[in-house]
């Protein structure tokens, strides 16, 4: 941002008279609330009650605005002349007050250096008429007006409602995450104690200290905030706990024999694979550092927090609570299964039979082949769909994370044909040579105003508004001409404005030599943002260039926004990928090690085994593309964080089944014999795992939302696409990686 | 009658006294600041610096000329300002001069005028106390100081007789202010405001004036005013004072304003 210039947000009041201005006594409730907002607020304020109208009779200059209390006396006003006044005012007119008279503005202008919560509480009590209690901004998803004829629009509320919904929404994950996480380790283990202890000991601290690391983060330097997608860090942390928590009391339950002490002390064997998955998905996490946007760059590193966390929780806090506070009875217990969890046991196990005969019946070329083509053709198609077809949407719809909403609501309002759009693009203009008169330089100001005229003949543009409409209006009053021609007619038009307007208003709308143009669209789509602000830079490139032309604001972010997804996007894949293959080669070589001194000569290839165990994810992500496509859901902040998170659960399947085989294959020797023995044992756990997985997921469907609702279901097809892709595809492909000893040596 | 003489005496002592050596009530010392203010004619040449933050946003040359009418009991004034047509807040290549001229009447709105060089004409603008001058913290209110001082009711805060401090309660509508403190400072006879405190709107701000000199005898004026802000601040340096007991009111009628060439 240059020097000096402050392109800061408002807040728009928005009054809506259903039936239209008709009468005086509607005048008077914008002159009225436009006082209201001025005594409650500030005077920087612009509504059809204060914004001046420009009149020169040759004796006086007048500049009382459009609506004065002189019109409530007059016994000769006329409502029609007053809007056929208005409708010559482009100052006013569509920006300050429909086109069809239909709704008015109030603009509050944010002061220097405001702080956006308390802007969006002190609005909330405003429009709501009373103070609000500090315990019911706990549940506050949205501000409800005394006034129902009021709306109000503006990102300053949007992001309010935001930060209020993240805030119920981390409050509902964490209950309704440990609501379904108690009864699911109940049935696990059998025990209502074991699952308390793994709630207490391991979720609820790893969830605490991810939020308690974003104020240290911040006292170290690092700047980390609590925003929307840090719920999906939440959602991890409950994932992994669950996962952690349920291999160790697994591990703890087999090996018990006579004391805890001792059951602990054998439950240790797990550890190594706990920590090999905690290593993979932190490394996958922190490849998301190198992300362009920093919303996937905080939660990359407070994911890879809370799976840190969570690993220390269950592998060192969780055995030393348990000792110091668990019963030795309750360890004796033997699991319980209800009828239904016996119908559920049987149902997976006939998958898994399923899944046995699939990739044991055929010949293991054979098999390998087709998971093989069907992977590759998979990840073709999907990837030609992608780049030369362009048929995965890469856009983000801004108001869909305020849905239902007051300002969702204003938002749909101001889209409606004939009003002026929620959202502008603005345009920061300057003289390609500057000669230090810029803005007094008539030639510059007329070269901006034919640009300005231009802009509005773009498609889909509803306004465009800058400070030059006010310039245009004070010459043809007073000048009697369509726009100063001298610099001393220009400077005289500029001192009436800084005459009778606030410095953060002026401030807001030009700087020396440069000129601020805000371009109103009704798009709520990046796409379409992208779309105009590339229109406007051509429009300037080819017919101004002695403009110099800069975008910012929210319109400008978005389309930056996707591109930054777009080209990150694939080379996070990349990134993180290399890493994973690199960590299971060096999982599988260490396991060899061991296995090698038992009697078997066949052994995994590492690089190949490393290879294939990437298969599950490559096949759900191209199953999630092609799912997208079908379902026109775009690949934007939300679902480009799914890949993380899925990377994760489907390198935790792959870690335990590759586990398995290498020992059946150490076990009986035998390629075929292996991947039963690795399907039998870990292809219940691992179904059920993905059930359990999905089910952490679940509690994101509550959210207020859409993106983060789309991820709750999402997910569950992505883990049910990673399991399949283990169970079938990885497994299918896994007998291709057996060599014998002496050819790995 | 001795007694009688004696009781006449002590009842003259307990009710005379007191008044001949009373110290000044608050309206008083106000009238006295108001009186070392009021002179027939006046100009200063002074420069204005507006800063938003701690950066400079706008820089006026001004001269400002005072006009009393004891007769009418009229104060005029009037500010040409020199606003640059560079609009580099520092350059002072180019400049357009501005003229606004107030005149004012007892406890009444003014009367303002605007000159516009480029239109050679002058204008009656609408005067609205409570808007800015030129983007600054001052108001346009606070340029006829002669009759401000008579908008408010007087009460002492401090009663110090060195630097009383005077709290105004405005009794005239326009008064864009909810409260007013004013801190004040004998000098001989005449007392000189060195600070004042306004309240409106919840917000606050001070106006400070400092380095005075008697540019006359008995006439006190600033060099330097500083009027701080949330937010931001105005810095006026007057350079060069000129007191004259011969009015100039030809300065003072708009309607003989010529443009310069």
């Amino acid at each position: 941002m240059r020097e000096g210039f402050e392109g800061r947000e408002a807040i728009s009041f928005i009054i809506v008279f259903p039936d239209g201005i008709r009468t005086i006594a509607d005048l008077q409730k914008i002159w009225d609330f436009t006082g209201k907002v001025k005594t409650s607020f500030d005077n920087r304020v612009a509504s059809l009650a204060e914004i001046p109208n420009y009149r020169d009779t040759g004796e006086r200059l007048l500049d009382d605005p459009h609506i004065n209390p002189v019109l409530f006396t007059d016994g000769h006003f006329d409502l029609d002349i007053w809007k056929e006044r208005v409708r010559h005012d482009p100052t006013v007119y569509g920006l300050l007050v429909g086109r069809n008279f239909d709704w008015a503005a109030v603009m509050r202008f944010l002061p220097p250096g405001y702080d956006e919560i308390t802007e969006f509480r002190r609005t909330a009590e405003f429009l709501e008429g009373c103070k609000i209690p500090w315990w019911e901004w706990l549940w506050k998803t949205d501000v409800f007006p005394q006034d129902p004829q009021i709306m109000v629009g503006g990102w300053c509320l949007g992001r309010g409602l935001i930060d209020q919904g993240f805030i119920v929404d981390a409050i509902t994950l964490v209950v309704l995450g440990t609501l379904l996480a108690l009864p699911i380790f109940t049935v696990a283990f059998g025990s209502f104690a074991h699952a308390l202890l793994g709630i207490l000991c391991v979720i609820l601290p790893s969830l605490l200290w991810v939020r308690g690391s974003i104020g240290l983060l911040e006292v170290l330097g690092v700047d980390v905030r609590e925003r929307v997608y840090l719920v999906l860090a939440y959602t991890n942390c409950v994932v992994q706990g669950v996962s952690f928590v349920l291999h160790k009391f697994s591990a703890f339950q087999e090996g018990f024999v006579s004391s805890r002490e001792e059951a602990w002390r054998s439950a240790q064997v797990v550890d190594p694979l706990i920590g090999a998955t905690a290593v993979i998905a932190i490394l996958g996490f922190s490849s998301l550092w190198w992300f362009q946007v920093l919303t996937i760059r905080e939660l990359g590193l407070l994911s890879a927090l809370g799976v840190s966390y969570s690993y220390l929780l269950a592998v060192m806090v969780l055995p030393a609570v348990h000792l110091l506070c668990g019963r030795e009875a309750s360890s004796q217990k033997k699991k319980r299964k209800s009828m239904l969890g016996k119908l559920f046991s049987a149902l997976l196990e006939r998958l898994v039979a399923r899944c046995t005969w699939l990739v044991t019946h055929f010949s293991f070329r054979f098999t390998a082949w087709v998971a093989g083509g069907i992977t590759t053709a998979l990840l073709l198609v999907a990837t030609l769909l992608i780049y030369p077809g362009n048929l995965l949407l890469t856009s983000s719809r801004p108001l869909e994370f305020v849905e239902g909403t007051l300002v969702h609501k204003t938002g749909l309002f101001l889209n409606r044909p004939q009003n002026v759009g929620f959202d502008f693009l603005e345009l920061l203009l300057e003289p390609t040579n500057d000669t230090g008169s810029g803005l007094y330089d008539p030639d510059f100001l007329k070269r901006v105003w034919a640009y300005q005229q231009d802009l509005k003949q773009l498609p889909e543009v509803r306004e465009v508004s800058s400070v030059l409409h006010a310039i245009h209006r004070i010459a043809e009053e007073s000048y009697k001409k369509p726009f100063p021609t001298t610099a001393e007619e220009v400077s005289g038009a500029f001192f009436l404005l800084e005459s009778r307007l606030d410095t953060v208003l002026t401030s807001q709308l030009y700087f020396p030599n440069r000129l601020r143009i805000a371009v109103s669209h009704a798009s709520n789509d990046s796409d379409a943002w992208r779309i105009l602000q590339e229109q406007a830079l051509i429009l300037a490139h080819e017919r101004y260039p002695d403009l110099r032309l800069s975008t910012f604001g929210k319109g400008a972010l978005h389309p930056r926004l996707d591109t930054y997804i777009i080209y990150g996007k694939p080379f996070n894949l990349f990134s993180s990928q290399w890493v994973i293959i690199v960590s299971c080669f060096l999982l599988i070589r260490r396991r060899n090690r061991s296995c090698g001194q038992m009697c078997s000569s066949l052994l995994l290839s590492p690089w190949r085994g490393g290879l294939v165990m990437s298969v599950p994810f490559l096949f759900a992500t191209a199953a999630m593309i092609l799912l997208m496509i079908a379902l026109q859901i775009p690949l934007d902040l939300a679902t480009a964080a799914i890949t993380a998170l899925a990377i994760n659960a489907s390198i935790d399947f792959a870690i335990y089944f590759v586990d398995a085989f290498q020992e059946g294959l150490a076990k009986v020797g035998e390629t075929s014999a292996a991947l039963a023995f690795a399907l039998k044992t870990k292809g219940k756990i691992i179904l059920e795992d993905m059930l359990l997985n999905s089910l952490c997921f679940a509690p994101l469907l509550t959210s207020h939302f859409l993106p983060i609702r789309r991820i709750g279901w999402i997910m569950g097809v992505m883990l049910t696409a990673c399991a399949v892709g283990t169970l079938v595809f990885m497994a299918a492909l896994l007998p291709c990686c057996v060599v014998r000893q002496k050819e790995i040596a | 009658m001795k007694t009688i003489l004696l009781l006449v005496l002590f009842f003259s002592a307990m009710l005379f006294p007191k008044t001949t050596s009373a110290a000044p009530t608050a309206q008083e010392i106000i009238a006295l600041a108001q009186q070392q203010l009021t002179v027939p004619s006046e100009f200063v040449l002074g420069e204005m610096k507006v800063y938003r933050g701690e950066r400079l946003n706008r820089r006026y040359s001004f001269v400002l000329g005072k006009l009393w009418d004891a007769p009418t009991q009229t104060e005029s004034v009037r500010i040409d300002f020199q606003s640059a047509i560079n609009s580099s807040p520092d350059s002072s290549s180019l400049y357009s001069d501005h003229r606004y001229l107030l005149k004012r009447t007892a406890q009444v709105l003014p009367t303002q005028w605007l000159y516009l060089p480029a239109l050679r004409r002058v204008r009656i603008t609408p005067y609205r106390p409570d808007d800015p001058l030129l983007q600054s913290d001052y108001l346009f209110y606070d340029l006829t100081t002669i009759h401000d001082f008579s908008d408010y009711r007087y009460r002492f805060v401090e009663t110090n007789e060195q630097t009383p401090i005077i709290e105004g309660e405005p009794h005239t509508s326009f008064v864009p202010y909810q409260r007013t403190l004013f801190t004040l400072e004998r000098r001989g006879g005449a007392y000189l405001v060195t600070k004042i405190s306004y309240i409106a709107g919840g917000k606050e701000w001070q106006v400070y004036f400092s380095a005075f000199t008697e540019i006359a005898p008995g006439r006190f004026r600033p060099r330097q005013m500083l009027v701080t802000r949330e937010g931001g601040r105005t810095e006026v340096t007057f350079q060069h004072w000129t007191v004259s007991d011969i009015p100039t009111p030809r300065l003072f009628t708009p309607l003989i304003w010529k443009p310069r060439c």
